[in-house]
């Protein structure tokens, strides 16, 4: 097969694929009376919000962020004080989580434009930890009591109560994620934030504004965890700061990467593997995390681009790049 | 078009890498920046491309003072730039590289991408376009869906020199074209340099290392030498003048070739 | 005043601590390159070694208390033990990838956490257990200001090990290999350095040291539990950053900086903001100094 009939059929698989995914999701429901598989497949489906918008940054964008769970704390406890302290809809919290989502990604973006790497890793870590220590010490959030009693979205009279209709509401959600970063990949702003994490000097050189890109690219993923607290604050009622640990931030971050980095189908694979497989492996109860330890190993070392990806990371890059290089020498001596 | 270096100096900490060096790039010429190992002129070619502020003097584009303009304006005051070390996007393939070059004139909002809007359709449907027809001209069309990376060394090279033409800027920068490229190759580059002047209009300011190309290729050159400009003019001056012998070869040889 | 020098004391001793785990992490990252995610538990594994030494030995650990030499006794075994679970780590999870991208190794060393923290709850249970003390319930008074002889131990220990450290790595010919290699690594490979011997010693003193911090903290808190390697990592590793990742004198100044500032930080303004405020000043100090107090400069 050449490239193109590969790139072809790719394609049809994709965008096939989406629409079996989609109306699978539909039809569960309908099958699987448990309402804790159902339970299971909610999380999975906030952990999709989370790994995906986490994907805007780290996989478009190349910057780092182990602080993810930290967006996700100010999505969930802005909605939930909004709904039980100022009486707001959960409509209307949900909006303003999102922006609360996406002003603090433009707060932590500020200092992305000046550091990288690892040091940008332990800025966001920082970050994480210090909304989670706020949410443990102010009088507002009720420390480490946590918030109980957190409505439930309504539409007239409508209740979101049940598992069930949570399921939709947070697929349906978790959708709309998957759309728009899809749909981002491939526009101006998409392109420039993977210029910018391929090679930052040659985006400038193009007139490519890192420094703004940097920003909203947290300022968007930040947007999405906002939208994921929100309807995990609602779904589960209630919401307390050990929720929003380092290890939720680490362990979005490993769903993204296993799933394949840059991909859109990456990460969801991903929330469904590390979401997913602990909860249905209940039975063996402290094995799982163990074989997850290793699994991660091993997937780093048989396929570190990540089940589905075909991203190489910058090593395999310069790899590449300098094999051919090589081989150019060769055959311009010969 | 005029772009005009004004007296820039630049020091890093206490090192003087430039000092006091002028010329100016007359519309449509190939101009060349060249000096030995450590003159200065890849410092002076990074002032010029906007990655470091001179520390004195200025540099005009058309009247305007680039010289504390942040980097991603240049490509708002027309000045394009290729790099030593070819920068590519290496995991995007060769047309996203090339529409990435198109950044700057795509206008639609982020939010009509959601929507499809018919006007964001439009744009994307030019702006792929445009792109298709800088490929074909280069010769990379049937390359356009393979990642950047994948490319072999030379046509690195020209998708490089493309994505830079894409932009349309009247004047492109060249930082060292040359390097590694063999003589076919290098010949080569010469005919695409005076290609990219002849017929589209542009105007070249490149650092080389590599005199067959410069000497070729050049109507005029400056010479550098320890962050002084030690003689201006065109090639066939350059190649007599004393000083600049001088600065490559050292002192006794030039006062044997003189005698 | 005194509570000044109070909390100076306080800040010394845990920062002493933190400055043994920074180093693991900074020795590492000078060769490597990535952060080690798994060195926090190694300093968890080192604190549970020491406790099933004193198990074997009869010591009561609940309430209970040890001499000076039944602590070195525990001490010397455990750091051993850490040293060569930190090589075995190394082998298995970094060594296949040592070429390929920096993500990968990160995420195989948080998948290496992940195990070791998991295999240790699964093996030891996950409720916190007892330790027996150091010098229980000895302090000294400097004016109202009280000192306890447990903290003077765990700062004079540190101290000790970091002054060793750094005589094996200035006057050894090992010492030299690793700080050549952290240097240019190329240039060492080219000169007959033996690049998976400097690696498997770097982890070996690293861990080791994380092993002896492990036990410290055990004997000043008189308890363990197999998760107490989470929130000390991140301390170690913000500490190794406070003072220029990459840098050994960097991450003990670091380290120390970061005990001091968060025992002040949680006595004049908030015990409860104490965390966040050295995660603030951290994220400050590195908006300023992007590469840390005595950083490499590398980005």
């Amino acid at each position: 097969m050449n490239d193109k009939s590969i790139a072809l059929f790719e394609n049809v698989v994709t965008k096939y694929g989406w629409l079996l995914f989609i109306i699978i999701i539909i039809l569960v429901p309908r099958f699987v009376i448990s309402d804790y598989v159902v339970h299971v497949l909610v999380l999975i489906a906030l952990y999709t919000i989370l790994a995906e918008s986490l994907n805007v940054l780290v996989g478009f964008t190349g910057q780092f962020s182990l602080g993810h769970a930290g967006f996700w704390a100010v999505g969930a406890y802005i909605a939930a004080l909004l709904m039980l302290r100022a009486g707001f809809s959960f409509w209307t919290a949900c909006v303003v989580s999102m922006a609360a989502g996406y002003l603090a990604g433009l707060f932590l973006g500020i200092p992305s434009m000046r550091l990288k790497g690892d040091y940008l890793c332990i800025v966001t870590l920082g970050f994480g930890e210090i909304v989670r220590i706020l949410a443990m010490n102010l009088e507002v959030t009720r420390g480490p009591m946590g918030l109980p009693g957190i409505p439930s979205p309504e539409i007239g009279e409508f209740v979101f109560d049940t598992e069930k209709s949570m399921y939709y509401l947070c697929w349906a959600a978790a959708f709309l994620t998957i759309y728009a970063t899809g749909r981002m990949r491939h526009s101006k702003f998409g392109r420039a934030l993977m210029s910018v994490r391929d090679d930052e000097l040659a985006a400038v050189s193009l007139g490519v504004n890192i420094a703004y890109y940097k920003v909203h690219a947290f300022g968007i993923g930040g947007m999405f965890a906002g939208l994921a607290g929100a309807l995990y604050a609602s779904w589960t009622t209630f919401i307390s700061p050990d929720v929003f640990q380092f290890s939720d931030s680490a362990n979005i971050f490993c769903m993204m990467i296993l799933g394949g980095l840059g991909t859109i189908a990456g990460p969801v694979l991903g929330a469904f593997l590390l979401a997913g497989l602990p909860e249905l492996l209940r039975g063996f109860a402290e094995f799982r995390l163990i074989a997850l330890g290793l699994l991660m190993i091993a997937l780093m070392i048989y396929r570190p681009g990540g089940i589905l990806g075909s991203y190489d990371t910058a090593g395999g890059v310069k790899k590449i790049r300098r094999r051919r290089i090589e081989r150019e020498a060769d055959t311009n001596v010969t | 078009m005029s772009l005009s270096v004004n007296s820039i100096s630049k020091a890093f900490g206490g090192v003087v890498a430039l000092n006091n060096v002028s010329f100016s790039v007359e519309q449509g010429s190939i101009f060349g920046l060249i000096g030995p190992n450590g003159a200065g002129k890849t410092t002076l070619f990074n002032i010029i491309a906007g990655v470091f502020r001179p520390t004195a003097g200025s540099i005009l584009m058309n009247g305007a003072h680039l010289e504390h303009e942040p980097n991603y304006l240049r490509i708002d005051r027309s000045i394009a730039r290729t790099f030593q070390n070819i920068k590519l996007f290496h995991n995007l393939t060769v047309l996203q590289n090339i529409v990435i070059g198109m950044h700057t004139k795509l206008r639609r909002p982020l939010i009509e991408s959601f929507f499809h809007t018919k006007r964001w359709r439009a744009e994307e449907a030019m702006a792929r376009e445009r792109a298709m027809e800088m490929l074909t001209a280069f010769g990379l069309a049937d390359r356009k869906d393979l990642p950047a990376r994948s490319l072999p060394y030379g046509e690195q090279r020209i998708l490089e020199m493309t994505r830079a033409l894409v932009t349309e800027s009247k004047v492109l920068l060249l930082d060292e074209p040359a390097a590694g490229l063999n003589n076919v190759e290098s010949g080569r580059l010469v005919d695409f340099i005076r290609m990219i002047r002849d017929k589209m209009g542009r105007t070249i300011l490149l650092v080389e290392h590599d005199m067959n190309v410069v000497m070729k290729v050049c109507e005029k050159l400056v010479v550098l030498d320890h962050g002084e400009k030690i003689a201006e003019g065109e090639p066939k001056d350059i190649q007599k003048n004393r000083n600049v012998i001088e600065a490559y070869l050292g002192r006794k040889f030039a006062n044997e070739t003189e005698c | 005043m005194y509570l000044l020098l109070q909390q100076l004391i306080n800040g010394l001793a845990v920062g002493g601590i933190y400055a043994l785990i920074a180093i693991g992490y900074t020795m590492v990252y000078g060769i490597l390159f990535f952060v080690n995610f798994a060195h926090g538990d190694i300093y968890m594994l080192g604190a549970f070694c020491a406790f099933f030494v004193f198990t074997f030995l009869g010591i009561e650990v609940t309430g209970g208390a040890i001499t000076v030499s039944q602590f070195l006794i525990a001490l010397i075994p455990s750091m051993l033990a850490c040293a060569a679970l930190g090589v075995v780590i190394e082998r298995f999870a970094y060594r296949p990838i040592r070429n390929g991208s920096r993500l990968s190794a990160m995420i195989s060393a948080l998948g290496a956490s992940i195990f070791l923290s998991n295999a240790a709850t699964y093996l030891f249970g996950s409720q916190t257990k007892p330790m027996p003390k150091l010098f229980a319930g000895k302090y000294f008074t400097v004016g109202s200001a009280t000192i306890s002889y447990i903290q003077t131990a765990v700062l004079i220990v540190s101290l000790i090990l970091m002054i060793l450290l750094h005589i094996f790595i200035k006057h050894t010919k090992l010492g030299k290999a690793i700080r050549a290699v952290s240097d240019d690594q190329r240039a060492a490979v080219l000169m007959g350095i033996d690049m998976d011997m400097v690696i498997s010693a770097t982890f070996a003193i690293g861990s080791a040291l994380a092993g002896a911090a492990g036990i410290m903290v055990g004997v000043y808190y008189a308890s363990i539990y197999p998760t107490m390697g989470g929130i000390a990592g991140i301390k170690a590793f913000t500490a190794a950053i406070l003072g220029g990742i990459g840098n050994i004198p960097g991450a003990m100044l670091g380290g120390i900086l970061l005990g001091i500032i968060e025992s002040l930080g949680g006595a004049y303004i908030s015990f409860g903001y104490r965390d966040a405020i050295a995660f603030v000043v951290l994220i400050i100090a590195l908006c300023a100094m992007p590469t840390g107090i005595l950083g490499k400069g590398r980005s």
